[in-house]
């Protein structure tokens, strides 16, 4: 165990509880040592040597001042003044000689060690309040590196003293609580490992909190481009059970970084062609990395982020480990044992896992690797237990009152669907299936991630069902359709709605998804991504809805909302398509015709779901139709592109702007099978109101006469001519006076959000009847009989 | 695109410690000019598909895979606002649901079409020179 006043301390006599000595970063490494782990030899310049060159050069004091001027300053600029000031006095300032005559002879000790004679090393700062747990703050000091020589070394530990002063470092200390004259610096002075690669493993995989998998990111050079984002690393996945490398992704690799000697930083270097493509580490050095981890973590008790190194040397590789620090973001959603209900955190933890879907439930476990297994043992309420769940899973995860799995992470197949189905569900119970007994009876705490062994009766009594009595859904004449925007929930939308079919899918999200404008997809020769993209999305819609129809509404993004996509700004703004207000701009069935190709690749994907998936319940709707002609040339495409109207594929246009209405008789004639009021665009243009504009928007309203009346005028046309009407603007979720209004009129559907549709059939059935009644009456009237309808009291 | 909104949260969030961008998707541009503009909070990206987010680099911006219906609230305790630039409307109340359940402010700003899926009693426009460039849920502005 070091002295307290020690200056210098080698690696090796240090543990994981010298922090304040030689802070977080050294006393790991010490502590790594000690275990056995690969660490590079070094020393450090402990937190005392700083101390002591403090009060001997006195710039302390100075120090100290020149924070309290942007104490509790939120200014940044405040604190990159002091910052600039400190680091200027600290570097300049010579180091007394008692403090530099230890670091000297250390470093000479550390040439012998290792037989160079100038041992190149890489100099870092050890913060004695950085890494600690729950204050991950990676990078926040210096690190310097190929330093060689004594005086070099002298020079930058001092700059590394320096670093302690940076002003994102001055701000973390106040944020956190640090005091900043508790807080001193020591610097770890450790041989320099000349990496062939380098890389960061995690304990658990850092995307899902999934602590059943080690994942290894790693790329050619030092790890300074993977630390700063600036390459994609080649990504390895490791399973913790059964130590077997599960997946590996090699990237293309373009740049490196690789030590300068004369600056003691790094520099970016191109990767030479042949190793680009290479995987930087052989799957050998992959498991053993893996190993090392585990032995990391076990060793702490508590997931790490380990960075490594491997140095190419004449008897093979070598991997060291060149830091760990706890994991701190997935350790905190874990929570303290204090946070969970306080009748079970007396019981037995049997296994820990990620809480997936929250929930509680007792009852027995079974054990079951397969299907067949599952098939045989499972009853209804019992725990399943197996590694992970997919598809052929679902029908005995329905009877299951709680699920456990060994693998997964948040958004694996056994989380997502019991989430769907409101199943308790712990995933990434590490050794779940070994641990728990098959037939025994356990509590599944899923708000946790804790199973307990035994029955808790206050679970048993929370978890009683709750019955609730479904609402009846009446049938109308009028048909309610659904909104969709998101073809991932229409499954789900579809079982909870029971709606008539879909009114509008909008295309737009599939297009983000993509994630390019589609111009630079077609440039890029991707055209095909996007065909099968919005085919596969469209497919997700119509399948749960088949036979009834799914109205695919043709994409019509403004060109502004193209802008966030690659491409976008070039296909865009630069092709001078955005114009002041985008609503009134290049959009809708004027850019089809403009820009075919884009349009044809709609009409092609819309084609493959109809012939290749024999989903002949979609059809298609145009927006944003200005002129005929514009209808005449689009209609044109679908045409070439195979999608000519008959009687099973029927072409909506969607009535947004007045001159579609004026001229609706002709749009009939023109050849359609139906429309469907987008009301959001026709207010806006009959009442010449911007819609983005705040200061008129008190006059924007949906149920204004002119607007009705324009829907009234279109409703009577299409009716006469036999063309189906819809709506699938916001006005009847919003007002039911509009539903009424449409009902009376006689539109043929209705199209609302997913969390309207009910409502909205509730609310027509009431409107038809009150019709019917009304019809009635009339009728009763017409033939004389005034009394028919009256109520008849009793003489 | 998404400069006022970037602006707007610079402004009004300067002491967040923690802000939150949901279904990131292929668009992490605005996360990171947030990131620029606050250095002191922690910008986090969430998305529901989790090959999406392993692809992307590691950098400065932290990506997670979260489904927004079924959200790990503990991820976003101690956010001061979550956003999410254009959402599918079938996500709203999923996100509304969250804000609420994490105190934390909510901004979205819809694709124009599914502006007016908003209900009028929860959500306010965001106005910036006159121009509505956004929506806040339950923020009393």
């Amino acid at each position: 165990m070091p002295k307290p006043d020690a200056i210098v301390v080698r690696l090796e006599d240090v543990r994981k509880d010298d922090i304040p000595l030689v802070g977080g970063k050294c006393a790991n490494l010490g502590e790594l040592t000690a275990k056995g782990v690969h660490v590079p030899p070094g020393f450090a310049v402990t937190a005392e040597a700083f101390r002591l060159f403090l009060e001997e050069t006195k710039i302390g004091e100075i120090i100290h001042k020149t924070l309290g001027r942007s104490n509790g300053s939120k200014d940044p600029k405040q604190y990159e003044e002091a910052s600039e000031e400190i680091r200027k006095i600290l570097e300049s300032a010579p180091m007394p000689p008692d403090i530099a005559s230890k670091v000297r002879s250390a470093y000479r000790e550390l040439c012998e060690k290792t037989g160079d004679k100038n041992v190149t090393v890489a100099v870092r700062s050890s913060a004695t309040s950085e890494d600690l747990p729950d204050a991950s703050f990676a990078g926040q000091q210096d690190t310097y590196l190929n330093v060689s020589g004594e005086d070099q070394l002298v020079h930058y530990v001092q700059k590394c003293w320096g670093s302690l002063y940076t002003p994102r470092a001055i701000f973390y200390r106040e944020e956190k609580g640090f005091p900043h004259e508790k807080v001193l610096i020591s610097v770890g002075v450790q041989k320099m490992v000349q990496s062939k690669c380098s890389g960061v493993a995690f304990t658990l995989d850092p995307i899902n909190g999934d602590p059943s998998k080690i994942v290894i990111e790693s790329t050619w050079g030092l790890g300074e481009a993977l630390v700063a984002g600036i390459v994609r690393p080649d990504r390895f996945i490791v399973d913790k059970g059964t130590m077997q490398l599960i997946h590996k992704e090699i990237v293309p690799k373009m740049i490196e970084h690789l030590p300068n000697d004369k600056t003691g930083l790094t520099m970016q270097s191109e990767v030479p062609i042949e190793r680009r493509n290479v995987s930087s580490l052989t799957d050998d050095e992959v498991i053993e990395i893996a190993k090392t981890a585990v032995d990391i973590e076990d060793h702490y008790h508590t997931p790490q982020d380990i960075e490594f190194a491997v140095e190419h040397v004449s008897t093979g590789n070598s991997i060291y480990v060149v830091q760990t620090r706890p994991e701190t973001f997935w350790s905190k959603m874990k929570g303290p044992a204090g946070q969970t209900d306080s009748h079970i955190v007396h019981r037995v933890a049997v296994v820990h896992g990620l809480a997936a879907s929250p929930g509680l439930h007792a009852g027995r476990a079974k054990i079951v690797p397969t299907t067949a297994e599952a098939g045989r043992m499972m009853k209804n309420k019992d725990i399943l237990v197996t590694r992970m769940t997919n598809p052929d899973w679902v029908p005995y995860m329905k009877i299951a009152g709680a699920i456990v799995t060994e693998d997964g992470g948040t958004t694996c197949h056994a989380a997502i669907v019991s989430r769907e189905m409101g199943i308790p569900c712990i995933v990434g119970a590490r050794n779940a299936t070994k641990l728990m007994q098959m037939g025994q009876e356990y509590t599944v705490d899923a708000k946790s991630g804790v199973v307990y062994n035994g029955l808790v009766e206050e679970i048993l009594k929370a978890t009683q069902p709750q019955h609730e009595i479904p609402p009846i859904i009446p049938i109308t004449a009028t048909k309610i359709y659904v909104n969709i925007s998101l073809p991932e929930l229409a499954e789900k939308v579809e079982r909870e709605t029971h709606a008539d079919g879909v009114g509008l899918l909008r295309a737009e999200h599939m297009m983000l998804s993509v994630g390019k404008h589609p111009r630079l997809l077609i440039e890029e020769g991707g055209g095909k991504k996007m065909v099968d993209a919005f085919a596969e999305g469209v497919r997700k819609v119509a399948t749960p809805f088949a036979p009834r129809p799914v109205v695919y509404r043709c994409l019509d993004f403004k060109p502004d909302e193209f802008l966030g996509l690659p491409g976008g700004e070039k296909y865009e703004h630069e092709a001078g398509h955005v114009g002041p207000n985008p609503l009134l701009g290049y959009r809708g069935c004027f850019r089809y015709v403009k820009e075919p190709d884009i349009f044809r690749l709609e009409c092609q994907a819309i084609k493959k779901v109809r012939e290749e998936y024999k989903l002949t319940n979609v059809h298609v709707m145009l927006p944003f139709v200005r002129t005929l002609e514009d209808f005449r040339n689009a209609k044109k495409i679908l045409e070439e592109e195979g999608l000519k109207r008959g009687p099973d594929f029927k072409l909506w246009i969607m009535v947004e702007v007045p001159a579609t209405v004026l001229l609706i008789d002709k749009f009939v004639d023109e050849g359609i099978d139906g429309i469907s009021f987008g009301t959001n665009d026709l207010t806006m243009l009959i009442l010449g109101i911007d819609r983005d504009d705040a200061s008129i928007q008190e006059i924007y309203d949906e149920r204004n006469l002119a607007v009705l009346r324009a829907m009234s005028h279109v409703i009577r046309i299409c009716s006469e001519k036999g063309v189906t009407t819809s709506i699938c603007g916001q006005a009847p979720s919003n007002y039911p006076e509009v539903v009424e209004f449409l009902v009376r009129e006689g539109a043929v559907s209705m199209s609302v959000n997913p969390d309207k549709v009910i409502e909205t059939k509730l609310l027509v059935a009431a409107i038809e009847q009150k019709l019917i009644l009304e019809g009635m009456r009339k009728m009763h009237q017409s033939n004389g009989d005034q009394g028919a309808m009256q109520p008849r009291w009793p003489k | 695109m998404f400069e006022q909104i970037v602006d707007w949260i610079k402004q009004n969030y300067s002491d967040a410690r923690k802000i939150i961008e949901i279904g990131v998707g292929h668009r992490i541009y605005v996360a990171e000019r947030i990131s620029e503009a606050l250095p002191r909070a922690e910008i986090l990206v969430t998305d529901k598909d989790e090959s999406w987010v392993r692809s992307r680099k590691p950098g400065r911006i932290r990506a997670i895979a979260d489904d927004v219906m079924f959200p790990t609230l503990s991820l976003y305790r101690g956010a001061s606002l979550v956003y999410c630039l254009h959402p599918p409307g079938e996500i709203l109340s999923g996100l509304e649901k969250l804000a609420n359940g994490v105190g934390a402010d909510l901004l979205v700003v819809p694709i124009s079409d599914e502006q007016h899926d908003l209900p009028q009693d929860k959500w306010r426009e965001l106005v910036v020179r006159g121009r509505i460039i956004g929506w806040l849920f339950n923020k009393r502005v």
